[in-house]
């Protein structure tokens, strides 16, 4: 059993007094987290997000983008660290994404959930891993959750595996309520939180709080949206709409937690997330976050509702699945094992709260050097976009070519470049190489000119700068330029 | 971590070893490859490859007025510049009534093309033959116009993947033009089987001024090849006789290619102006105008970096001439971006009318749309100063590709892209999910 699993499964669930396992306050955290409760919470969460995952894996086949953006590139960018890895043969691709498809929807049935759920976990986390113009923050977000559960016991409740399990050693009838430690759940919701929490930190900026912006560039596209599109036009609506995602996202999580305002606080979030999936190329992020949002109601959800449902049609929930709060169990003791799971589940916590924080220390506006911008669940708060185009120099004749990046990268990976400096230095030292190969020793530079929020272009990288002398690292970027001063332009929506 | 807790190599698991060994003849095998081709596209390891010299074109020796040409068979009317209120709809339809303008001109073009081409073929006088070079120098300066104008099904596919059927590339599929091909389809008569067997780098306008300007006997075909080895054995007679079959041929497909090209705007052919208004098929509004805008591109991918940016010396990759026989290509580049002034600012003869500017000005940034005009009367006036192109010194096109840049980063920075202040997105391959 690993250190996950024993906190998970302190024991069968054992009722004992309010308080036991120890005293003063980090006692009391401690026994607070080992305390089990209803484990359907996290089988309901479980099947939803396998489905969920299954669907997205799904999508990726039918709209042609595993061969679109993983297979067709002759270029790559990596991840630091990650200069190995490279994508599968056109065919093992496609195979993979049939395969992680299957895998998400067997995680979702709790199917073999200990070999399925790490092995999705891993593939989702490698098709991330191949080109980081691929980035997003939702399936960044994706591949945390599908770790999170692959350590968790989500696969001993209302799964396959349960019920294969109970059909082996040929019991019959109802399944005993299972329990789950409270520190999955409270993991579950930190995760969560923390997304939302820093979502509206990255919009607490002046673009979007005073000038409304990148939304008014955007809504202009929607114009033409049934009903709401000509919204859009009159003054002061994207504002008022940026403000709403900030306050949204800087306090969804507190009504959802509070048991009087869940219910409008649901009704605002299924409004939020259809609103933005009807606005917004954003994929399954809206069904993400509806599903992950499922984790602020009590541990008891899905048997409430199940109660319910059948209360409605006369047929009462057997007594062994009715798991009432009372029904919570506090563990005696904590045993070494369990204090070293939490300890890992705190950790994890710290470095969730800790890499978007990282931000702060380069200064500076991030939108524009993007330094700590990955990571850092800065969703949707920036329109930018620019021209590459890089300058080689031989060292030896003087001779100047000019490389359009066409030459190297897909225009999907054009367009993610050119907003972003350490691509533009990948890019620049390949470039380098290839030249250096045929032409001797050369020199690099790039003329980047960015534009943020429809501000006028700007270069993004010191054009002066001879790119090949430059490292990427985690120190401060001397060699991005400073972004551009003033507001951006008054960018509003027409018909 | 110190050494001493590697696992020795004896005790490497054996799948795992066998795993190892094929990763790290993948990555051998890769490293090989990445060494001995390069990826990119007309990349040469010999460096910059000059175009070969060719000999200057037919002169026929007379030079017959535009108004010796007879008129082609439609009536186009006046270019279309009415002016009402911004909106995108507006927009969208304005563009489509520029489209079908400059498809009605080139058809009427095509027409007069094939009418004089296939005089020249039976009469095969200096006369006939410089109208003919006539008429293709006014078909190519309208198509020139033509191909800022590509949305709907001129399209290729993979520029409109909802309404495209590429009907550019039977027209002119520079820069995937193939002379030896030409000679090909010229030397075995393959065409006579049906165009629908002859490739685009074969057929269009390219070919048509290869048959009418090429005064060489040579081929661009090894002597080994099907079309080499059938050109070998035609006499000078047969060969000028197969030239003017084949640019008879090919002038009456183009002229077919325009009236369908025509076809598409005309109220009672397809009518695809209310479908474009509509965005019927393209999901959006927006969307149908990231399609029609993507034309305004051309500047920058085909004028600045195929047209004049390997001749400045600033591209690995040889140039591509587009009008290499003729001798027209600074003619083509003046008419490409007077018909980038027709679709962004309008479609009148100096710009006026609805364009992609009036829709900067409605969101509240006309000092894009400023910037814009100026850096585009920049480039113009450069290319209406240029020489033609084989006269022109490398400076001078280091002069020229400096002037269109600026024009070519602007659209690119801000026009489109994810900055846009329209919200106009590059072509990207994938319409992938952002957040």
């Amino acid at each position: 059993m690993t250190p996950t699993e024993s906190v998970l499964h302190a024991a069968p669930p054992r009722v004992v007094a309010v308080g036991g396992g120890g005293s003063g306050g980090l006692a009391r955290l401690e026994s607070a987290l080992l305390r089990t409760v209803d484990a359907s919470w996290l089988a309901a969460y479980r099947a939803l997000f396998g489905l969920a995952m299954g669907v997205s894996m799904m999508r990726f086949l039918t709209y042609g983008w595993v061969d679109e953006l993983l297979v067709s590139p002759r270029y790559r960018f990596h991840y630091w660290g990650f200069e190995w890895v490279e994508p599968l043969s056109r065919g093992h691709m496609h195979a993979l994404f049939w395969a992680l498809a299957a895998l998400g929807l067997a995680v979702g049935a709790g199917l073999a959930y200990r070999l399925t759920a790490p092995l999705f976990a891993l593939g989702l986390t490698y098709i991330q891993l191949i080109d980081v113009s691929t980035y997003l923050n939702h399936y960044y977000l994706a591949a945390l959750l599908a770790w999170l559960f692959a350590a968790s016991p989500a696969g001993r409740a209302y799964s396959v595996d349960a019920w294969l399990a109970r059909r082996l050693r040929g019991r019959r009838g109802p399944p005993e309520a299972p329990q789950v430690a409270f520190a999955w759940h409270a993991l579950f919701r930190t995760q969560i939180a923390v997304v939302y929490l820093f979502a509206s930190i990255a919009k607490a900026q002046p673009d979007w709080l005073v000038h409304g912006q990148p939304l008014g560039i955007w809504l202009g596209a929607s114009t033409d949206l049934p009903g709401l599109g000509r919204l859009f036009t009159l003054p002061g609506v994207p504002l008022a709409m940026s403000w709403a995602g900030f306050l949204y996202d800087a306090t969804i999580v507190l009504w959802l937690s509070l048991r009087r305002t869940r219910p409008w606080a649901f009704v605002v979030l299924l409004t939020f997330h259809t609103l933005t999936r009807a606005l917004f190329d954003i994929g399954m992020f809206p069904v993400i976050m509806t599903v992950s949002a499922l984790v602020f109601l009590p541990a008891t959800w899905p048997r409430d509702v199940a109660r319910w449902v059948r209360a409605r049609f006369g047929r009462p929930l057997p007594a062994a699945e009715t798991a009432p709060a009372d029904r919570v169990g506090w563990p005696a003791r904590a045993t070494w094992l369990q204090r070293l799971a939490l300890g890992l589940g705190l950790a994890y916590c710290v470095f969730q709260v800790a890499m978007p924080l990282r931000t702060f220390l380069y200064g500076g506006n991030v939108l524009w050097h993007e330094q700590g911008m990955r990571f850092s669940w800065r969703v949707m708060v920036r329109a930018k976009g620019g021209s590459t185009t890089f300058f080689v120099r031989s060292k030896a004749t003087g001779k100047v070519w000019h490389v359009t990046p066409r030459a190297y990268l897909t225009p999907y990976q054009e367009n993610e470049m050119s907003g972003q400096p350490d691509l533009i230095l990948q890019l620049a030292h390949t470039i380098g190489e290839d030249f250096a190969l045929r032409e001797g020793p050369v020199e690099v530079r790039v003329e980047a000119i960015s534009s943020l929020n429809a501000r006028r272009g700007a270069p993004l990288v010191d054009p002066k700068v001879d790119l090949l002398t430059v490292r990427d690292g985690l120190a401060p970027a001397r060699w991005i330029a400073p972004a551009p001063p003033g507001p951006p332009p008054p960018i509003r929506p027409v018909l | 971590m110190s050494s001493s807790r590697q696992p020795p190599a004896s005790r490497v698991p054996r799948p795992l070893a066998v795993v190892g060994a094929a990763v790290v003849a993948a990555l051998a095998a890769l490293a090989a490859c990445h060494v001995t081709e390069d990826p990119r596209p007309g990349v040469s390891k010999r460096g910059p490859q000059a175009t070969p010299e060719l000999p200057p074109p037919i002169d026929a020796g007379v030079a017959p007025d535009a108004a010796a040409l007879p008129v082609g068979p439609l009536a186009c009317g006046a270019r279309p510049s009415s002016t009402p209120p911004f909106t995108k709809q507006a927009l969208l339809g304005a563009a489509a009534d520029c489209a079908a303008w400059h498809a009605c001109t080139f058809a009427n073009a095509a027409n007069v093309l094939s009418v004089t081409v296939a005089s020249d073929a039976k009469d095969r006088t200096a006369e006939s033959r410089a109208l003919a070079q006539l008429a293709y120098r006014q078909a190519m300066l309208a198509w020139s116009g033509v191909e800022l104008f590509q949305f709907g099904p001129v399209a290729e596919k993979v520029t409109d993947k909802y309404h495209g059927r590429g009907l550019r590339a039977f027209i002119h599929a520079w820069p995937g033009t193939n002379r030896c091909q030409v000679e090909t389809q010229i030397a075995t008569k393959g065409y006579a089987q049906g165009f629908d067997l002859v490739f685009p780098s074969a057929r269009g306008l390219f070919a048509i001024e290869y048959a009418l300007h090429y005064p060489g006997r040579d081929t661009s075909c090894s002597p080994s090849s099907t079309g080499g080895t059938a050109w070998a054995a035609l006499s000078p007679d047969a060969l000028a006789q197969a030239k003017g079959e084949y640019a008879v041929a090919v002038a009456r497909d183009v002229s077919t290619r325009a009236i369908a090209l025509h076809d598409v705007w005309l109220p009672t052919g397809e009518n695809f102006k209310p479908k474009l208004v509509a965005a019927d098929g393209y999901g959006s509004e927006q969307e149908a105008l990231n399609v029609v805008a993507w034309s305004l591109l051309y500047p920058e991918l085909e004028v600045k970096d195929l047209k004049l940016g390997s001749y400045a010396g600033y591209q690995t990759a040889a140039p591509i001439p587009e009008s290499p026989f003729a001798r027209l290509d600074i003619e083509n580049v003046r008419a490409n971006l007077r018909g980038f002034r027709s679709l962004f600012m309008g479609c009148g003869p100096e710009g006026e009318g609805l364009g992609f500017d009036d829709w900067l000005v409605a969101v509240g940034d006309a000092a894009l749309a400023r910037d814009v005009a100026s850096l585009f009367a920049t480039a113009l006036a450069a290319a209406d100063a240029f020489p033609p192109f084989q006269q022109a010194t490398e400076a001078q096109f280091i002069e020229f590709y400096l002037k269109v840049r600026p024009l070519a980063n602007l659209l690119k920075t801000n026009f489109f892209g994810s900055a846009s202040s329209v919200n106009l997105k590059l072509p990207a391959g994938a319409a992938s999910d952002t957040d």
